[in-house]
Formats: structure tokens, C-alpha cells, sequence
């Protein structure tokens, strides 16, 4: 009885991998249910497009599963899936021609510096729907350094390194992103 | 320092990353200056919200219909080399046998893009012969880097660095002879993009000596390494 309470410890990602990699699809379907939310995530806040990122998620395990074997377990999974994510999103947008190392330029709409305003409240309380609003309004080398930095948690060594860009770039990228985020967070609140 | 200057240092202040002199001086200009307090604050909630909400998911509209969707392309990609492997062929078969006994199912686009592909080999093959009876020069074996370039897949990855970076150093000869042409902005587009394709390119490079099974980095470092061709014949046209 006492037996059955127990709960059987779960499998982990790397032996499922394993598994996978051998053939096994019911360890691959773990796999998927594991982290099919957070793949899904990331490609949604990268493109901010729905059917984009159920594409690109898909093409992202089918990719995890052509290269399941090459996993070797030195780093955890979910960091290694996190970059065949982060990487497959960054060649979709290459194929759609936008230039990250471009957007600096892209970002024209110059960030200015708010006088003060009569309502020291103007600014509204951060929420899900209006920050995801906004977000969807940047620019894509915007967006990818802000989600990577404050969403995702990423260091902006690692933002230099997945994107190509120098690490100036990327803080630099992140500033403007937060600047244009608070702008366009105010314009919400504006009483229409 | 302006306004202006202390809200460019407003994230990195906001990070924890400014030396210890900017930061006080930020603390002191903050202090005393309200619209500057002001967007440190607006900032400051938005990068709070993102930490304390970090690790949320969102949840996919339809997860199951998105697995069977996957499970089925991994199936028919499983049949395709499933399909490919049933061809048999006698163990002691020459490669003539097996040339004209392999199944070649090709749909129309595939044939006309081969065709293609065959018409392109032609021309450029004939080219580069024409060029290399012509003129005999050095110039002509390296512009047929190129080509190595295009028929490596398939090579080990060493190999197929060394041949790249063949195309690479060609095309490089070629920028370099215009260079003194070209105005300062121009150079400063060439040589900034070429940091950056040059950073990616270290980068997997490093991941790949760490592990050299990693397919993600040979991926990167592939693209990377063709962006550079790209770039160097973009310029040495100019």
C-alpha cells in the first residue's frame, strides 16, 4: 500500500532524449509535453504572431527530432532547446529578410525624453494584455534583445552571441526597447 | 551630463551593470531630478513585471492537433527513408547496376529545379574553363572556389571550413583592391557587418570545439560563413 503512495520519480529530459533518439515516439511525445508550452512561448513572444509561432514550434520538434541524437547532456536540455528555438526563430526571420542588425536604424522613432507630466500616474500598471500589446509593436531586433534579456533572462553576452550582434548592440537595443515599451504603455493609457 | 545622457544610462543602471561612479552620480541626478525619476520608475515596472512573471507559459490554442500534426510529418519523413532503403540491391552489384536500378521518383518542381541545377553546373563549368584556357592566371582557380564551395555538402565539416574559407579569402582579395574606392560611410557598413558575421562565425566555433557534435553551432557557423561570402561579393561588386 505504502508502495503505491509513492510517487514514481520522473524520467528526465535526458533520458527521454535518449530514448528518443533510439526510436522510442512515446518518449518523444514526453518530450513535447514537457516543453511544447515553453517553445511555443518563446516563438510568440519573438514574432508576435499566433500561426507563426504554432508553425515555427512545429518545426521546431520536428528539427529536435532530426538532432535528438547529437544531444549529449553536457548543458540541460531545456537550454539546448531554448537555442534550437531561439536559432530556428532567427532563420525564419532571415528568411523573411529582416535584417536584426538593422533595426537600430529601424527604431527611428527617435526616444525622447518625456517632459513631466501633469498626472505623475500617467504611467499605467504594467499588465499582461497592454505589455504584450506593446510589445507587438516594436521592431523584430527590438523585440528579440527584450524578450531574450527581460523575459527570457538571458545575459547580454549570450543576446550578442545568438544574434550576431556586438554586446553594445544589444544593450543598446534593450534600452530603446524598454524606452519605445514606456512610450507606447503611456500612449495606452492616453483617455481616448 | 544632460537628461538626456542619464536616461541612456537609465537600463544599465536599472541592471546593476554601471561602474560605481555613474551609478552614484545617476542616484544623485535622480534625487534631484523628477522627469528623469520618473521614466526610472516606468522602466524600472516594466522590468519587474517581466522578471516576476518570468517562467509563465502561454499555452498553445490546440496541443493536441499541433503533436498529431508533428507525429505525422515525422511519420511520412520515416516512410521517405523507409522507402529509400527498400530498394534492394545485390551486395556484389557494380555502381552501374545500382545506378539504373535505383528508383528516381521525382515530382515536376524537383525535375525542373534539377534541370536547372545541371544547366547552371554547365555554365559556370564551362566558364571557368574558358577563363582558365584564356587567361591561366591564379585568378581563375580561385574564382572556382566558388563552385568547391557549392558541391561541398556533404564533406566533413573541416573540409568544408577549409573550402569556404578558400571562397572567403578570394573574394577578400577582391574587396581589398576596391576598398580605396569606396567612401567612409560605405566602409564603415563593410566593416561593421563583417564584425558581426565574424563574431557569429568565433562563436560556433568555440561551441563546436567544446562539442563537435553540437548541429546547432555547425548550422549557425554554415549561415554564418555563407553571410560572409555573400557580404565580401556584395562589397567586391561595388
Amino acid at each position: 500500500m505504502a508502495e503505491s503512495e509513492t510517487e514514481t520519480p520522473r524520467t528526465s529530459d535526458y533520458e527521454l532524449a535518449q530514448r528518443a533518439a533510439e526510436g522510442d515516439r512515446t518518449a518523444f511525445e514526453e518530450l513535447y509535453q514537457r516543453h511544447n508550452r515553453r517553445v511555443y512561448s518563446l516563438c510568440l513572444r519573438m514574432t508576435q504572431n499566433v500561426t507563426e509561432a504554432e508553425d515555427l514550434a512545429q518545426e521546431v520538434f520536428i528539427q529536435l527530432f532530426r538532432k535528438i541524437g547529437s544531444f549529449r547532456g553536457e548543458s540541460a536540455f531545456t537550454t539546448w532547446l531554448h537555442r534550437l528555438t531561439v536559432n530556428q526563430v532567427l532563420m525564419h526571420f532571415r528568411k523573411r529578410g529582416v535584417r536584426l542588425e538593422q533595426t537600430t536604424e529601424e527604431g527611428e522613432v527617435p526616444v525622447q525624453i518625456v517632459k513631466g507630466t501633469e498626472n505623475p500616474n500617467a504611467m499605467p500598471v504594467v499588465d499582461r494584455i497592454a505589455l504584450d500589446k506593446a510589445i507587438g509593436q516594436l521592431p523584430p531586433g527590438y523585440r528579440s534583445v527584450f524578450t531574450l534579456h527581460d523575459i527570457e533572462g538571458h545575459e547580454h553576452e549570450e543576446i550578442a552571441r545568438m544574434l550576431g550582434v556586438s554586446v553594445g548592440t544589444s544593450k543598446s537595443q534593450l534600452h530603446k526597447a524598454r524606452m519605445k515599451l514606456r512610450g507606447l504603455l503611456r500612449q495606452q493609457n492616453k483617455p481616448k | 551630463m544632460n537628461c538626456e545622457k542619464y536616461q541612456d544610462l537609465l537600463s544599465d543602471f536599472i541592471d546593476g551593470s554601471l561602474a560605481s561612479q555613474d551609478h552614484h552620480s545617476i542616484e544623485a541626478h535622480l534625487s534631484a531630478c523628477g522627469v528623469c525619476a520618473e521614466v526610472r520608475g516606468d522602466l524600472d515596472a516594466i522590468v519587474t513585471y517581466c522578471h516576476e512573471h518570468r517562467g509563465e507559459y502561454d499555452a498553445v490554442p490546440n496541443e493536441r492537433a499541433l503533436w498529431l500534426r508533428i507525429s505525422n510529418l515525422i511519420e511520412a519523413g520515416d516512410l521517405e527513408l523507409a522507402t529509400d532503403l527498400r530498394t534492394e540491391i545485390p551486395q556484389n552489384a557494380g555502381w552501374w547496376f545500382r545506378l539504373m536500378n535505383r528508383s528516381w521518383q521525382m515530382s515536376l518542381p524537383q525535375l525542373a529545379a534539377s534541370m536547372i541545377a545541371v544547366a547552371i553546373i554547365v555554365s559556370v563549368a564551362t566558364m571557368i574553363g574558358l577563363r582558365r584556357f584564356g587567361s591561366g592566371g591564379e585568378s581563375a582557380g580561385l574564382r572556382s572556389s566558388g563552385v568547391t564551395t557549392v558541391a561541398a555538402n556533404g564533406l566533413p565539416l573541416a573540409e568544408r571550413y577549409r573550402q569556404q574559407q578558400q571562397t572567403i579569402d578570394y573574394w577578400n582579395q577582391r574587396v581589398e583592391l576596391n576598398k580605396a574606392r569606396w567612401n567612409p560611410q560605405m566602409r564603415e557598413t563593410f566593416e561593421r557587418n563583417l564584425n558581426v558575421i565574424d563574431a557569429a562565425v568565433n562563436d560556433s566555433l568555440s561551441h563546436l570545439n567544446q562539442n563537435p557534435h553540437d548541429e546547432v553551432s555547425e548550422e549557425v557557423l554554415n549561415a554564418a560563413l555563407n553571410d560572409k561570402v555573400e557580404l565580401l561579393r556584395e562589397f567586391a561588386e561595388l
